[in-house]
């Protein structure tokens, strides 16, 4: 298992998993000044404690970790890991420069973000949520229990094993990941079912019907049926890509919503929609 | 019997978003779930169900990505679901009041989150001093300082606002609600561009069309989109251009890991 393959000792796996346990706990102490510093330092002082022993070497170590750091908590595990493991080699080699663990840091929790928000926030969510919400929305229970079960699964299995690869394989590992490109593919594929999905959902939850009827020849003509026969929920698709239109020149959601509500009021008072 | 309702909402509040972020964000304060929590404590189980389903259409694409500030649909779903199950309201209502109020908690989010950055002294202080224990302590504490007085907010708009909201709802004119569930239908078109706008690229907005048309025209479900989209990933990776480069051993060392 991954003890064996990464040669771990009893102590080591001990160490990972308490690390991965408060690594959980990153966007607790959110704020707006050092963001996630004061969890950062919750999650080092395990690791500080085992391999420094004097008080001040303790105390230096605290303060390092009391740094501005901000990335997607379901995938920090890495980074947290790599730190121990650069503590551990810091503690053991005094010529090696202390400032080298917050500049990795500070250079992995960009990508590692991006990474995470779009794989996890960006597209899993929202094939989770997809998924329950198609039975939630008759008032069946195993809507929201689908989705909390679909989401958590591989966001898991990144949590659980995070730390042991960053302490494990260290920073030649991460690099050699983003090089074989296997990062950039497994963001793409995210992407893909990502973009699939929203589509999906744009046809199928996105609801905008025309009321209106006119009359041609005698005949009541219904102008949805006639936008159906050409193109069922063509008026979703076009809604979306107003609102789209509107967040690319900058708008606020906040505004767009705002506008919604207003055109739909007016809309049912003069009976267009 | 409301004072005792709110409390209740307002401690499911406090829970539920604490353990969001104590362990990193498992959803467990999505509309969907809050909604349906409520709606289970508060008795009617189905019905916090649907609302939390509808609210979640609306709030779908709100989270925080990257510094945007999202609606605060946690606290937004829990006062909208309450007041519409306390008063045996409709789905509408409780997007009425849903809507409103995460945006203007969203609006204050940066005062909230400030009331922690009081504590910086204190936690300096203790680092000065080598208190590791101390600094764990502290780490509640901060993180407490934001839920607890939004809890309050929650359980006092509750208690406060019923005689007012009941009011309210017997005088609008039902264009207002029907509006109002014209645009909650509409609404989610908002988080969906949002998500557009992250994931949008010239290359592959053509899968984005792909879902919509196996929806529109073969009414396929989501589950079935999504397979889809999986299969087209191992077509790619087996088939396109994408190519492991010379760390190819390590990389498939990872993936034999994750199946331990």
């Amino acid at each position: 298992m991954i003890k064996e393959r990464l040669n771990l000792s009893d102590e080591d796996v001990k160490m990972c998993k308490q690390i991965g346990f408060r690594t959980l706990s990153l966007c607790s102490i959110m704020e707006m000044e050092k963001m996630q510093a004061l969890a950062y330092v919750r999650v080092m002082i395990p690791v500080i404690n085992r391999y420094y022993h004097t008080q001040e070497e303790r105390i230096e170590g605290y303060k390092r970790h009391w740094e501005l750091f901000n990335t997607t908590p379901t995938v920090a595990g890495f980074i947290t890991g790599l730190s121990a493991a650069m503590e551990k080699q810091a503690s053991e080699d005094p010529t090696m420069d202390k400032k080298s663990i917050n500049a990795v840091k500070a250079s992995l929790m960009g990508p590692f973000a991006g990474i995470g928000d779009s794989i996890f926030w960006g597209s899993w969510r929202i094939v989770a949520t997809g998924i329950g919400l198609s039975l939630a929305l008759q008032g069946n229970v195993l809507g929201p229990i689908l989705m909390l079960v679909i989401f958590n699964i591989p966001a898991h299995i990144c949590r659980y094993y995070g730390p042991f690869l960053g302490f494990g394989l260290g920073s030649k590992f991460l690099s050699q990941v983003s090089e074989s490109g296997l990062m950039q593919f497994l963001t793409k594929c995210a992407t893909i079912v990502g973009l699939m999905t929203v589509g999906a959902m744009t046809s199928s939850m996105v609801s905008l019907n025309i009321a209106y009827v006119f009359t041609m020849n005698e005949v009541e003509m219904s102008v949805q049926s006639l936008i159906d026969s050409i193109m069922p929920s063509a008026l979703p698709l076009a809604l979306v890509f107003v609102c789209f239109y509107f967040l690319k020149k900058d708008v606020k959601p906040i505004t767009i919503i705002l506008g919604i509500i207003a055109f739909s009021i007016l809309g049912r008072f003069i009976g267009l929609v | 019997m409301l004072i005792v309702q709110s409390v209740i909402v307002g401690v499911i509040y406090l829970v539920l978003g604490f353990l969001e972020e104590y362990l990193s964000f498992p959803m467990c304060s999505r509309p969907m779930v809050v909604g349906s929590v409520i709606g289970f404590f508060l008795g009617d189980l189905k019905t916090g169900v649907m609302i939390g389903a509808s609210l979640e259409l609306v709030f779908m694409g709100a989270v925080q990505i990257g510094a945007s500030t999202p609606p605060d649909s946690l606290v937004g779903t829990a006062v909208g679901t309450a007041f519409a199950i306390i008063m045996h309201a409709d789905v509408e209502v409780a997007l009425a009041l849903a809507v409103p109020v995460a945006l203007l908690v969203s609006m204050t989010s940066s005062i909230w989150l400030t009331l922690r950055t009081f504590w910086h002294p204190t936690i300096e202080k203790m680092m000065d001093k080598g208190d590791y224990k101390g600094l764990e302590r502290m780490f509640y504490v901060v993180a407490l300082t934001l839920y607890i007085p939004k809890a309050l907010l929650v359980t006092f708009a509750i208690m406060a606002g019923s005689t007012v909201v009941e009011k309210m709802i017997s005088i609008i004119p039902e264009f207002v609600t029907g509006g109002l569930g014209v645009a909650a239908g509409m609404m989610v078109a908002v988080g969906f561009a949002m998500l557009l706008k992250m994931m949008w690229s010239k290359k592959m907005c053509v899968y984005y069309f792909l879902g919509f048309l196996l929806v529109a025209y073969l009414n396929l479900p989501i589950l079935a989109v999504a397979f889809f989209g999986v299969i087209l990933c191992v077509i790619l990776y087996f088939e396109g251009n994408f190519k492991m480069n010379k760390a190819a051993p390590e990389a498939s060392e990872e993936e034999e890991l994750f199946n331990d």
